[in-house]
């Protein structure tokens, strides 16, 4: 054993790798998600378990046909797919029928994901666009919030009967004080959909992933602060305090969930600091306006959406001040050259 | 208080061999020794095939234009002269001279006749020349001409004994033994340059080192010892000089430009020896680590001994070896030669039995995390840059700062996606060096055809 | 022949939806059934193949610097009397294409071919050139219509298929599914174009090929 007549691996510097992939930082996301995912079971029954595995399972499956059928190398088990199917229920009410997150499914993973380049190439976040897709093509069937109770939807049932109730965003946007006390929404005692209501356990999964650094403080702190000071400076229901409206306004809709998780998602966010701070700040703004003036109630993921279409401009906007040239340098730069 | 800098990524620094004494190895049956192992020009041999040589002897000399000259490091005949490829894949002409063993030295090393504090910038520049030393952290910068371009210019003094590269832990261990010759270096380099005060910089993880340099420095404030955060890569000059003085070296620029100048610690003891035994550059400490060497251990190695006989030296394989490090693992180069003799800019030779990371389960695909926009040192974007060099689009990387790259690998390292990120920026610098080498061409003929007419 | 040339052109490299991409607006708005995708198409190849001809005639008459407004001038008159009859024998056909009717006048198709061909060839050629990308057209317009009527209704050509069951993806109706659509049509007939012999971009270089392995010499050199 000396080395002789062996070839010897010579591969370009450098010759140490961090341990961190994208499978790991994947897992991580779904790790932080289930706490909302448990509580999303007890609030809604195990229908919101057959919801959230159908929708993971077609992910999943789309994205290996995909994969095969355009002759690319499977990566399913990068886990981004199964973190798209995890999302796209979480945006759905549990009377949802259950073929539609499957076709949720094939539009974030077929068309926003794979026909545009695979992961890292999409310029919309998938779970959010398969989401906008879904309450567009189906409004009928995807409109019945359902509040928990101890009533829980069959599991296996296609389609259910549910009474629908008004979530605490469509009374906040008619100007009136929703019926659900702000203790409930922050636990999660409020109709909604599957993933968004409880704000306690979303928060949790979000305080995970920045301790294991997977998500930087700066998307989720501008988009919510944002959306706090515009909601405490000028409140729709003058009945209430100012800061009870902005609690409200916080906590109702898919904004925390939209904000931690999905605004987050790296493929359609800015990489400088910055950048993330114009783009939660712009994401909030949106929101805010969609929800006081806009024909939709729930201005979250319009709101994201557009704003993943400027992340491209705005990464060119923000970007870092190279070290060793200044300004006034550049004509030291063209005598470098 | 640790002085530190934006950027730069914390590694697992593996300094295995931070506890073993350095081992004086003696001379090898055979050496191999480069005429060109710095920036510069190839020196001309000044022996031939059969000459008898002393340890010591002069055996290439520079010809004309920038460079250093080469000693042998043992005594005994020049069996011969050939061409083999170095390190970087440049071909160079190599003295192979067979040890006799008796380690004889050459009468041309005596001590300096002046006595230390009467040197003059000239001198120093005439004895670091004569001795052959170059940039000893990697760079191998003939250090005479860093001396004397940086003349009047230079208000601090800095020596660098950060050594930020996992597993190297040669100038640690040069500081614990041998702390007078670098602290006489510094004096001796302070003097000469007229300098009130001088900085050695020590990274916080080598807690020893700083309490040994802090005691031989405390009587007065001529060195003072800098403790750096322990940070990838700190030991780059231009970060040091940020993280000591805030000031930035202008990009394409050289510490001197901003008043600095940095000596790496083995070439400031290099320096003091020789003034003081007139001893040339002919051996060096070099870190032997990895998982396939029985004895991971520091050596101090005659330059021009082979990896295989270092190995050798310390113990032995104990694995079969998959790839080869000169250097350290972030910047160090993969060789694929056994054979390849040890330089002065050697600082370490890692052989290891797995030749990861270059096989990924996954293809690799940036999933635009940013992380490498954090750790990048010198704050590029290195996720456009590798985006753009794959495209092709050479102009792009270029309006992006690509040339202001160190391919430090920083990026690469973090990187979840698995991209080659450092070698995407190899690449585009290359296209672009090569375009800016067309265009000068282009611009020297047509100013040619104008003078001709 | 060269109509057959043409008729390829027409409806396939060279359609005026897939590959074109002209003509979209009206497209999008009016595509959610087959019988208003044949009624605007057969209205806008009537059109197109009159002003085509008409404009062939005049090419040589009609001024350099007047010849767009000169082109809307004609193609107007022929929009107006294709809208007339319409509204005389197909009310309902006008009911549902509307306003889209009167649109025909600044759809791209009609204005980009009376510049590109009608004003530069003969007669025969103008009206065989309008005939088929009139062709070309109605059957993008078809295809297209009968995915969204199917999928945001259920039905073909009013004929219920997918059963009672069925809830309508309603958002294949509105101008957002319709582009969704459109693009997947595109990015195929893209890929059916690549098939047929154009090249394929590489990369510059990947950087996943960075290993190479030389051969270790062998250590002959023994002491």
């Amino acid at each position: 054993m000396n080395g002789e007549n062996k070839m010897l691996t010579v591969s370009a510097s450098p010759h140490m790798k961090s341990w961190e992939t994208s499978r790991v930082l994947m897992l991580d996301v779904i790790i932080a998600m289930v706490p909302a995912l448990i509580w999303s079971v007890y609030a809604f029954g195990f229908r919101a378990l057959s919801l959230t595995v159908i929708s993971v399972a077609s992910c999943v499956i789309f994205e290996f046909l995909t994969q095969k059928l355009l002759k690319r190398p499977v990566t399913v088990l990068d886990f981004s797919a199964a973190v798209t199917g995890v999302l796209i229920a979480f945006n759905l009410p549990a009377s949802t029928p259950l073929w539609i997150p499957a076709i949720g499914a094939f539009f974030a993973i077929v068309i926003v994901k794979q026909l545009y380049g695979g992961i890292g190439k999409n310029i919309v976040n998938p779970a959010l666009a398969a989401r906008v897709f879904l309450f567009i093509a189906w409004p009928n069937e995807i409109k019945n919030f359902i509040a928990p109770s101890s009533e829980k939807l069959s599991a296996f049932s296609i389609n259910v009967d549910a009474v629908a109730t008004a979530t605490p965003l469509a009374s906040l946007k008619q100007g009136v004080t929703p019926d659900v006390k702000i203790f409930d929404m922050f636990l999660g005692n409020t109709p909604g959909c599957l993933g968004e209501v409880s704000a306690l356990l979303l928060i949790i999964g979000g305080i995970y992933l920045l301790v294991r650094k997977v998500i930087t403080w700066h998307i989720p702190v501008a988009f919510l602060g944002t959306v706090a000071v515009i909601s405490y400076l000028f409140p729709l229901d003058k009945s209430v305090h100012a800061w009870e409206f902005m609690l409200m306004e916080l906590l109702s809709g898919g904004l925390i969930l939209g904000a931690i998780f999905m605004a987050t998602d790296y493929v359609t966010s800015p990489v400088t600091k910055t950048g993330r701070i114009i783009y939660g700040v712009g994401c909030g703004l949106i929101t805010v306006f969609i929800r006081y003036f806009g024909g939709y109630s729930e201005g979250v993921s319009f709101a994201i959406l557009i704003m993943n279409l400027l992340v491209w401009y705005i990464d060119q906007v923000t970007r870092p001040r190279v070290f060793g040239i200044r300004k006034e340098k550049k004509k030291k730069e063209k005598e470098a050259a | 208080m640790a002085f530190t800098f934006r950027g730069g990524v914390h590694l697992n620094e593996s300094k295995n061999t931070a506890a073993s004494a350095i081992r004086h190895m003696p001379a090898p049956a055979k050496v191999s020794i480069p005429l060109s192992q710095h920036i510069g020009a190839h020196c001309k041999p000044t022996v031939k095939v059969g000459d008898e040589v002393m340890r010591g002897q002069v055996i290439g000399a520079i010809d004309a234009g920038l460079g250093c000259p080469v000693h042998s490091s043992v005594s005994g005949k020049v069996k011969a002269i050939e061409e083999k490829y170095n390190a970087m894949g440049v071909k160079v002409a190599n003295i192979v001279i067979e040890s006799d063993g008796l380690n004889t030295l050459s009468p041309d090393v005596r001590p300096y006749e002046k006595e230390l504090e009467d040197i003059t910038f000239d001198d120093l520049i005439e004895v670091v020349k004569n001795a052959g030393i170059s940039g000893m952290g990697g760079a191998t910068f003939p250090t005479y001409a860093k001396i004397s371009s940086a003349r009047g210019k230079v208000d601090r003094l800095i020596v660098n004994c950060a050594e930020c590269e996992p597993y190297i832990t040669a100038n640690h261990r040069l500081l614990l033994e041998r702390p007078e010759s670098v602290i006489g270096g510094m004096k001796l380099m302070l003097k000469v340059f007229g300098l009130k005060q001088g900085d050695l910089a020590i990274e916080d993880n080598k807690r020893d080192a700083i309490k040994i340099a802090e005691g031989m420095t405390a009587e007065n404030d001529l060195i003072k010892v800098r403790v750096l955060k322990t940070k990838y890569p700190q030991g780059d000059e231009r970060q040091l000089i940020y993280a000591l003085t805030g000031r930035e070296i202008p990009a394409g620029g050289l510490p001197a430009d901003v008043g600095c100048i940095v000596f790496n610690a083995e070439t400031c003891s290099a320096i003091y020896n020789a003034f003081v035994t007139g001893m040339p550059l002919i051996e060096r400490v070099v870190t032997v680590d990895g998982d396939c060497v029985v004895n991971p251990s520091n050596v101090l190695a005659p330059i021009g001994t082979s990896y295989r006989d270092l190995v050798e030296f310390c113990g032995g394989f104990k694995a079969e070896p998959e790839k080869v490090v000169n250097g350290g693992p972030m910047m160090g180069a993969a060789q694929w030669d056994l054979d390849a003799p040890v330089t002065k800019g050697t600082s370490a030779i890692l052989v290891f039995s797995d030749p990861k990371p270059t096989r990924y389960e996954q293809p690799s695909a940036c999933i635009h995390c940013g992380r490498c926009v954090g750790v990048c040192q010198m704050h590029l974007m290195p996720n456009y840059l590798s985006m753009f060099s794959r495209a092709g689009k050479w102009d792009l990387c270029e309006k992006y700062n690509v040339m202001s790259c160190v391919e430090c690998g920083a990026c690469s390292y973090i990187c979840p996606g698995g991209v080659s990120i450092t070698a995407d920026n190899r690449v585009a610098k290359a296209k672009i060096n090569e375009k800016r080498r067309a265009q000068k061409a282009a611009q020297a003929a047509a100013a040619a055809q104008k003078e001709a007419k | 022949m060269k109509f057959k040339k043409q008729l390829a052109d027409g409806v396939i490299y060279k359609n005026p939806v897939l590959v074109q991409l002209l003509g979209l607006c009206s497209m999008l708005a009016i595509t959610t059934s087959i019988s208003n995708a044949i009624g605007m198409g057969l209205a806008v190849t009537a059109v197109l193949t009159c002003s085509n001809l008409l404009i062939s005639l005049l090419r040589k008459v009609i001024p350099e610097q007047i010849r767009i407004a000169s082109f809307v001038v004609i193609i107007s008159g022929f929009v107006t009397i294709v809208e007339m009859l319409i509204k005389a024998y197909l009310p309902d056909l006008n009911k549902s294409l509307g306003v889209f009717i009167p649109l025909i006048v600044v759809n791209c198709i009609i204005l980009a071919r009376a510049e590109a061909f009608a004003s530069k060839n003969g007669p025969v050629a103008s009206i065989l050139d309008g005939i088929t990308m009139g062709i070309g057209y109605t059957l993008a317009l078809i295809v297209i219509s009968a995915i969204r009527e199917l999928l945001g209704n259920g039905t073909l050509a009013g004929v219920n298929i997918m059963g009672s069951s069925y809830k309508p993806m309603l958002i294949a109706i509105l101008p957002a599914g319709g582009f969704i659509i459109l693009g997947c049509l595109i990015a195929g007939m893209n890929k059916l174009l690549s098939m047929t012999g154009k090249k394929k971009k590489e990369p510059a270089h990947t950087g996943d090929t960075l290993v190479t392995e030389k051969k270790a010499k062998e250590g002959t050199e023994n002491a």
